[in-house]
């Protein structure tokens, strides 16, 4: 194809057009500037190689730099500051209320041929107990019977359980109720109850030291929690489910 | 490494005054060639180990293109706070002509600018590369990746818009007079 400017030929727009193209001329060398640029180049080369492509972002690089930052401050605030404030909102007692009580178990037969299951156990309130946070919920695990509210505690707790305490019950009652482990339950127990002579859970905790007693066979344990039950609470709450122990042959 | 700095000095040497011509062929202000050419061999220089060896004039054009195309963005923005005077082809010196050849060069370049900067970026590029700096169709068709006849179509609509455009030029200009 011919090129335009060389076609003079045609209406007078079109010489015109060619006479303006044929005044353009194309664009020069420029020696120098491709010194300059070639300098340029080569200062930069080493920068420009192997330079992480977030780098050339300052902007991209300061709010990673701010979200990272602020990401850290927060958990720190939530450790140092929520996290103890949302462990010390108060937390409703556990309850244990025993089943016994309202329906005390009359099986002496199933009681020779189960130890452990006949046992006449006290249903334990959870709800607060699972609050502990490092003990989970265990699976398998029985939840209470409702509570019987005619039978309120002559004493109530000393003081709101620490989540250590709770965790401390639980575990005896986990050891108890579903690893069937009465012997490790006993010592649970014993430690809490040596320990903690006033503890807020020492209540519920006889009531399941009298009842562990009774699963592994040791009577003598049996009376004596169920007396120091007796003295120690007598209008509480599992005073008939330690009365009826007490009498136990 | 060292062969491809090698292949990156020799592209460098053979191609640069090609992607000066392409950046005039863009309408890229003389004011900012030497930035966009500095740019754009950058991008050259990181993208090399990743090109496939074919077609090394439209791996080229297409990488000035885009890199025009970036840098008229930034301008945009840019030109929001500061205002800048760009300086076209015209004021480049063109050896030692008269002040008045200099004057009516410059004139014509400023008029044929205008005219280019109505045109579609397509065919714009495809008739500055032809006609002016003097690209053969089968150069153009390998640079802009497209077949021959892709070309000849775009040269032949860009010169009836050329023709349309000085002609409507001349009847504003006689109307002024």
């Amino acid at each position: 194809m011919t090129p335009m400017r060389e076609d003079g030929s045609g209406d007078p727009d079109s010489r015109a057009a060619s006479e303006l193209l044929r005044q353009m001329s194309p664009t020069p060398p420029e020696p120098e500037m491709k010194r300059r640029v070639w300098a340029a180049l080569s200062r930069t080369e080493t920068r420009a190689v192997g330079v992480p492509h977030l780098l050339r972002w300052p902007v991209v690089a300061s709010a990673m730099a701010i979200l990272l930052v602020a990401g850290t401050a927060g958990a720190v605030i939530a450790r140092r500051f929520i996290a103890p404030m949302l462990h010390r909102a108060p937390i409703a007692t556990p309850v244990v209320a025993p089943a016994a009580v309202a329906a005390p178990r009359k099986a002496p037969a199933r009681r020779a041929a189960e130890p452990v299951v006949a046992v006449a156990e006290p249903a334990v309130d959870l709800s607060a107990v699972e609050a502990a946070p490092a003990v989970r919920q265990p699976r398998g695990m029985r939840r209470s019977a409702p509570i019987d509210r005619t039978v309120r505690p002559a004493e109530a707790p000393a003081a709101t359980p620490s989540p250590r305490e709770r965790a401390e019950v639980l575990d005896a009652m986990i050891a108890l109720r579903r690893d069937h482990d009465a012997a490790r339950a006993g010592q649970l127990l014993d430690r809490y109850l040596a320990a903690r002579p006033r503890g807020a859970l020492r209540e519920e905790a006889l009531a399941l030291a009298i009842e562990a007693a009774d699963a592994r066979g040791d009577k003598a344990s049996v009376s004596r929690w169920a007396r120091t039950y007796q003295s120690d609470y007598p209008a509480g709450r599992f005073a008939t489910f330690a009365r009826s122990h007490l009498t136990t042959p | 490494m060292r062969f491809r700095d090698a292949q990156f000095r020799e592209i460098y040497e053979n191609w640069f005054e090609h992607i000066l011509k392409w950046l005039y062929a863009f309408g890229v202000p003389s004011s900012d060639t030497e930035d966009l050419a500095q740019e754009i061999f950058l991008v050259v220089r990181r993208k090399l180990s990743r090109f496939d060896g074919t077609n090394l004039a439209g791996w080229l054009y297409r990488i000035t293109q885009l890199t025009v195309r970036d840098h008229r963005r930034r301008s945009w923005f840019k030109n929001l706070v500061v205002r800048r005077r760009e300086i076209d082809m015209s004021e480049l010196s063109h050896g030692g002509e008269s002040p008045e050849r200099r004057y009516e060069q410059r004139e014509n370049r400023r008029i044929f600018q205008e005219l280019m900067d109505k045109m579609s970026e397509k065919r714009r590029t495809t008739f500055v590369l032809f006609e002016v700096e003097g690209y053969s169709g089968q150069e153009i068709a390998e640079m802009h990746d497209v077949p021959l006849g892709t070309v000849w179509t775009r040269l032949h609509h860009a010169r009836k818009d050329f023709r349309r455009l000085v002609k409507s030029r001349r009847r504003e200009e006689q109307k002024s007079q």
